[in-house]
């Protein structure tokens, strides 16, 4: 902090204009942070957006998911690998709150029996109860996100029991992997009953309200202070089951709306980790010194959506020829800068069940194209592709798909639309040809392929709907044994090839720039940071 | 001055209400659902009919403007649909951080501003009036995105002089107790003066990056009211009994000249208090202008609404003291006669 009086000499120095009374009050500002004196340092990170809600079931931004989500442990968590650097969620599961969990033969009841002498942050015990509440919570309070996630594994109101303080009964209408990959997920955390039926009332029985903004955590961490516009402080939770899980002492998350700031502050050293960059201000932190570039395989799927509502996207062959005409390495390399890995179907190379012969299908054949279009009977039109204004990455792919399907004669409107007005319209289903992303909680296939291209799915915005293909998601979603839902898989990722109503461009990389000395980065299958891993040396 | 008073109470008070009715109208043309946005894309339509219905949107448009007028009657904006917070609550909590920047803007503005006004006026044709409206130029041809890039990356990453682009305090440092939630003034009340130091530092490069624009609207029409008293008879009259230039310029031009460079000042604060979205955004500013900011993001119509609203207000709340002091100034508004 030396430096911080030699720029309040400077600053007194450099003052020829009329600013000479706050400089001088300046001079007094300087004043050390007083260095942590625990052995395990506190780090300031900045996300891709502020933290608006505490409820890790309401959560509207990424920052709130990762801030919500530290707010609540979970009975089972997954098991980490490290491959690069970073600690990765796999498909193996092991006990959080939980001291084990137990499914019967048919996987159609599970038992959970939860740790003696667990407690919330207020020291109030953490019961059966609690996780029951919690359970339900997540599926019958209107604004809770979770509940799109429980018929998938067979979960009504009806499926948890308290059997007694320390166990708790769930019991599902099929058997699925799913399960233990949602019950490891932070949105499915566990919320103390008590305070939220103190703080419940007739309209909002689920305490939304309060938990929007409070919490009694039963996760690794507790809010030491937060602004809405400023930052979230989190301390850790020292009535946390798990105190070596936490491997700093705490997190500040500052909110720096402008990405460009963000990097700034990065490299001037206020800040230890951002997320949310610009690609192509990551390419260039990655030549400064005492920084570096964190970047892992995700299962984000960057897509081309078709309204095969209405014509001629209602013609698969026309929806395939499109998808070959598509520069998919240049993606990769010119919109991001490196920073994917180019369409390989829409269960990404990562997730488990990937076809490994459907990435071959993602490949550059303008005579195939054209001979598509041609059986088709379509010689060329126009059409409007939207995307939302906020994305300079779509902004460039979207010139770049435009100029490709020149080459097939077909002309492209590009279309930047309000964030607003483009989900407007994405859910009224009404835009012809959109740039759009999505990510299956979990990396589960069946999630990816159901949400993407199942019949009536709520972020299926293409209209497609297809009998055969709901037929295969269901039996995957109740398929236990590997091999059956790899088979299973492998079926409807070929039929989606076939039928093309959304056309997979890339995977972006999930990644991060971090000072030098910042490690334990850990990405769950929610492909959000886990706080409570991250340390600095 | 009394009927004076009343008339201008009258008009602003019309203005308000031409004013709600406007946000009212303007919020509900815009495209995007509420109730969608709040809920988000995997929600049931059953359950974004529900919320549509607790929110009173399926209600008729008068219906809905009954609502709201009545509710604001008794201070409520509604929810922000984004937050579940009230309005109010999320837009008057970042008020104080807002007039501060625009006050310290305005500080700014002033003091460049209004001597290079008198500066290019006193010697019209001259080197330094030439310079005087080759600054104004810049300025206010200057937009504050760049103007703000430029001052963060050469004032705080290349020279290190101010504190980076973080909000109000450097992280992690709490504020003042809060009186008047204007952190320099409350650090001062608390006797705490490096907190109120660090304040100012941090206040620094974003009024400076709205004070340097808004010093050049104040500069030129300083530099006109002052050149249009030139030519009066009262200045030929002082000059010509030989009282000093300097003493003209001062007393007689400038006091004449104050009716519009009053008006000046009252439009660049409005400006400053409504106009500083971008520079919040960029310095990271909790005022209510980065709260509309990521309320476009989010789509919460009530929340910009509230804004456009207390916004608006405000600018009529200035315009009427400017009128008001308009009296004060000039006998003749007092007694009745013109008011321009």
């Amino acid at each position: 902090m030396k430096a911080q009086s030699r720029r309040s000499r400077l600053m007194a120095m450099a003052t020829a204009l009329s600013v000479a009374g706050v400089l001088a009050l300046s001079a007094c500002g300087a004043s050390d942070d007083e260095s942590s004196q625990s052995t395990k340092k506190a780090l300031v990170i900045s996300l891709d957006s502020a933290v608006d809600v505490m409820d890790p079931q309401q959560w509207r931004t990424p920052a709130s998911m990762v801030t919500s989500g530290s707010l609540v442990e979970q009975v089972i968590e997954q098991g980490y690998s490290k491959t690069g650097g970073v600690q990765v969620g796999g498909t193996d599961f092991n006990e959080a709150l939980a001291e084990k969990w137990e499914y019967s033969k048919d996987g159609k009841t599970l038992t959970i029996t939860l740790r003696d002498d667990l407690t919330f942050a207020d020291g109030s015990p953490l019961t059966a109860d609690d996780v029951v509440w919690s359970y339900q919570r997540g599926l019958e309070m209107a604004t809770a996100y979770t509940k799109v996630l429980y018929p998938m594994v067979g979960l009504t109101k009806d499926s948890f029991i308290a059997v007694d303080p320390g166990t708790v009964e769930v019991t599902s209408e099929f058997g699925t992997p799913l399960l233990d990959k949602m019950l490891a997920m932070q949105p499915f955390g566990i919320f103390s009953k008590k305070a939220g039926e103190e703080h419940a009332t007739s309209d909002d029985p689920w305490a939304g309200e309060w938990f929007r903004e409070n919490n009694n955590s039963s996760g690794p961490y507790t809010v030491g202070a937060f602004d809405k516009t400023t930052s979230v402080q989190l301390t850790p939770n020292a009535k946390y089951y798990d105190q070596d899980k936490i491997a700093n002492g705490g997190v500040t998350i500052q909110f720096i709306s402008d990405p460009s700031q963000r990097a700034l502050l990065l490299r001037n050293g206020e800040i230890d980790l951002a997320g949310g960059l610009p690609l192509d201000q990551v390419a260039e932190l990655s030549k400064v010194d005492g920084l570096s570039v964190v970047s892992e395989a995700s299962n984000r799927l960057e897509y081309l959506g078709l309204n095969t509502g209405k014509a001629p996207f209602d013609d698969k062959r026309v929806r395939r020829a499109i998808s070959l005409a598509l520069p998919y390495q240049t993606f990769v390399d010119e919109v991001l800068y490196g920073y994917a890995d180019p369409a390989s179907g829409l269960v990404s190379q990562s997730m488990e069940t990937h076809a490994a012969d459907s990435a071959a299908a993602f490949k550059t054949d303008l005579a195939e194209a054209e001979k598509l279009l041609a059986e088709a009977g379509v010689q060329g039109f126009s059409t409007t592709l939207s995307y939302k204004q906020s994305s300079a990455v779509e902004a460039r792919a979207a010139v770049y798909i435009q100029s490709a399907l020149k080459d097939l004669g077909i002309d492209v409107q590009v279309k930047p639309l309000p964030d607003a007005e483009f989900t407007q319209r994405t859910v009224a289903r009404d835009l012809e040809m959109y740039l759009n992303n999505f990510l299956a909680w979990g990396a589960d296939p069946f999630y990816q392929m159901a949400s993407l291209a199942g019949s009536g799915a709520g972020t299926n915005f293409t209209n497609y709907a297809n009998p055969a293909l709901d037929k295969l998601l269901q039996q995957g979603f109740r398929s236990m044994e590997q091999a059956d839902r790899d088979a299973i898989s492998a079926e409807a990722q070929a039929l989606l090839i076939e039928e093309m109503p959304t056309i997979p461009l890339w995977n972006p990389k999930w990644t991060y720039v971090v000072r030098d000395g910042v490690t334990g980065l850990t990405k769950d299958n929610t492909e959000q940071l886990r706080l409570q891993y991250l340390s600095k040396s | 001055m009394l009927r004076y008073v009343l008339r201008r109470l009258l008009i602003s008070a019309v203005t308000v209400i031409g004013l709600v009715l406007v946000t009212f109208l303007v919020v509900r043309v815009l495209p995007g659902d509420s109730a969608a946005a709040r809920l988000g894309p995997e929600a049931s339509q059953a359950d974004i009919e529900t919320l549509r219905t607790q929110l009173g949107l399926d209600d008729p448009l008068p219906r809905q403007l009954l609502d709201y007028s009545t509710g604001l009657l008794h201070g409520d904006m509604g929810p922000a649909v984004s937050t579940g917070r009230p309005v109010s609550d999320e837009l008057l909590d970042r008020l104080p951080a807002t007039i501060e920047l625009a006050v310290a803007g305005l500080v700014i503005a002033l003091l460049l501003g209004f001597p290079l006004g008198l500066l290019a006026a006193a010697r019209p044709g001259r080197p330094s009036d030439a310079l005087a409206r080759l600054f104004a130029v810049l300025g206010s041809s200057m937009a504050p995105i760049w103007l703000g890039l430029l001052l963060i990356f050469g004032l705080y990453s290349t020279w290190q002089l101010f504190p980076g682009p973080v909000g109000r305090l450097p992280i992690g440092t709490p504020p003042p107790p809060e009186v008047t939630g204007l952190y320099v003034v409350d650090s001062l009340l608390a006797g705490d003066f490096a907190l109120a130091g660090q304040s100012m530092q941090f206040l620094f490069l974003p009024a400076l990056t709205l004070g340097l624009g808004a010093s050049a609207a104040v500069l030129k029409m300083v530099r006109s009211a002052v050149l249009q008293t030139a030519d009066s008879g009262f200045v030929r009259t002082a000059r010509a009994y030989g009282v000093p230039g300097r003493e003209v310029l001062l007393r007689d031009q400038l006091r004449n000249a104050m009716l519009q460079v009053l008006t000046a000042i009252g439009l660049v604060f409005g400006f400053l208090l409504g106009g500083n979205i971008i520079v919040e955004r960029l310095f990271n500013w909790p005022g209510m202008g980065r709260v509309a900011y990521d309320a476009l993001g989010s789509n919460d119509l009530g929340l910009l609404q509230g804004y456009a609203l207390i916004i608006g207000t405000l600018y009529i709340l200035l315009n009427l003291v400017v009128d008001l002091v308009y009296g004060l100034i000039d006998p003749r508004v007092r007694l009745g006669g013109s008011s321009s």
